[in-house]
């Protein structure tokens, strides 16, 4: 009697194809060995990992900060901080200074520009017009990769006017300064591109820094500034007469040269200052 | 006075002669990367003005000016 009333309480939900209703036929758990995962239940966001043939087993991560970690007994939450990675920490450096080096880091990035180099100068210095000057040359530049293993501790970094430098890690030289005009009607070379260092302790690619131009005296164009490889800064170049040479913009961009010194108008017309360079630290935790 | 030489920037003066770009001169020296080096200076040693060629510091001969 009992057992025909439980066969007639189970047909009660199997549909006409004989297909059982799982949310209402079934009393316990789908066990694993079933193809289930053995749980009535799941926390609203946890994982579930395998645990052989018993129930499968929560992975629950509320706490900021926990990430899923692999470990020798399966994936795990763990504190970020424990298992390491994804800290970044970028510093750039356009003054003298120290780098310090964190306990915790594992390696760094450096990328360096050397500052540019000054345009010439145009000086009258007879009845006769100036030549055109030439412009200075780019910085170099370099990028380079260091394993906390080959950085030895505090750092000096060099960076502005000039050379700029990571210790003794790398360097880049600034660009040569464009040559100066001189009467009678003598264009000035441009400047050579400095260069960046290559390091043995340390994947290194160096760039040449772009040479100034020198003057056009056909045109009476002053000499275009030299650019640095990794900041592509605008040339200049001046036209006309008495016209003073423009500043280097970005980092590590010559100065272009100064125009034509007239014979009307004696004097001296300044090339443009080179940009300073920079010192950029990434560090990777 | 201390010059930086740069080994990798040949200076090649109008006679064709190839030596090292002086690319700093400063009072201090200051901490850079091989092979970039410092040396002792004159006072008057002015970068890319002069170059270290033949184990000495000099300045680049400039071409006669023209007539």
């Amino acid at each position: 009697m009992t057992q025909a009333f439980n066969l007639s309480q189970l047909a009660n939900r199997v549909n006409t194809s004989g297909q059982l209703n799982a949310s209402t036929g079934l009393f316990n758990q789908t066990p694993v060995a079933n193809g289930g995962t053995g749980k009535s239940t799941v926390t609203t966001g946890a994982l579930l990992l395998g645990a052989g043939t018993s129930a499968m087993t929560e992975l629950t991560g509320t706490t900021p900060g926990t990430i899923v970690a692999s470990s020798p007994t399966g994936w795990s939450a763990q504190p970020q901080a424990s298992v390491g990675g994804g800290d970044y920490i970028m510093q750039s450096y356009t003054s003298p200074s120290v780098w310090t080096k964190p306990g915790t880091i594992k390696a760094i990035k450096v990328t360096i520009v050397g500052a540019g180099g000054n345009g010439g100068s145009s000086t009258r210095v007879a009845s006769v017009n100036t030549g055109v000057a030439g412009g200075g040359g780019g910085g170099g530049s370099l990028i380079g990769y260091f394993d906390a293993s080959a950085i030895p501790g505090p750092i000096t970094v060099t960076a502005g006017a000039g050379t700029n430098s990571f210790g003794s890690l790398a360097s880049c030289t600034a660009g040569s300064n464009g040559a100066n005009s001189s009467t009678p009607s003598v264009a000035g070379n441009g400047g050579a591109g400095g260069t960046g260092t290559p390091s043995t302790s340390g994947s290194v690619v160096s760039i040449i820094g772009t040479s100034g131009y020198p003057g056009d005296s056909g045109n009476s164009d002053s000499g275009k500034n030299g650019v640095s490889a990794l900041f592509n800064a605008r040339q200049f170049s001046q036209a006309g007469t008495n016209q003073p040479g423009s500043a280097g913009t970005g980092y590590g961009s010559g100065g272009s040269g100064a125009g034509v010194k007239a014979a009307s108008s004696p004097g001296t017309a300044p090339g443009g200052a080179g940009s300073p360079g920079i010192v950029i630290v990434e560090e990777f935790y | 006075m201390k010059a930086l030489i740069s080994p990798l920037e040949q200076v090649i003066d109008y006679l064709g002669n190839s030596g090292c770009r002086v690319a700093q001169v400063e009072p201090l020296a200051f901490e850079v990367a091989d092979p970039l080096y410092w040396i002792d200076c004159p006072d008057d040693c002015v970068a890319d003005q002069w170059y270290w060629i033949e184990n000495g510091l000099r300045p680049i001969p400039q071409p006669p000016a023209e007539e």
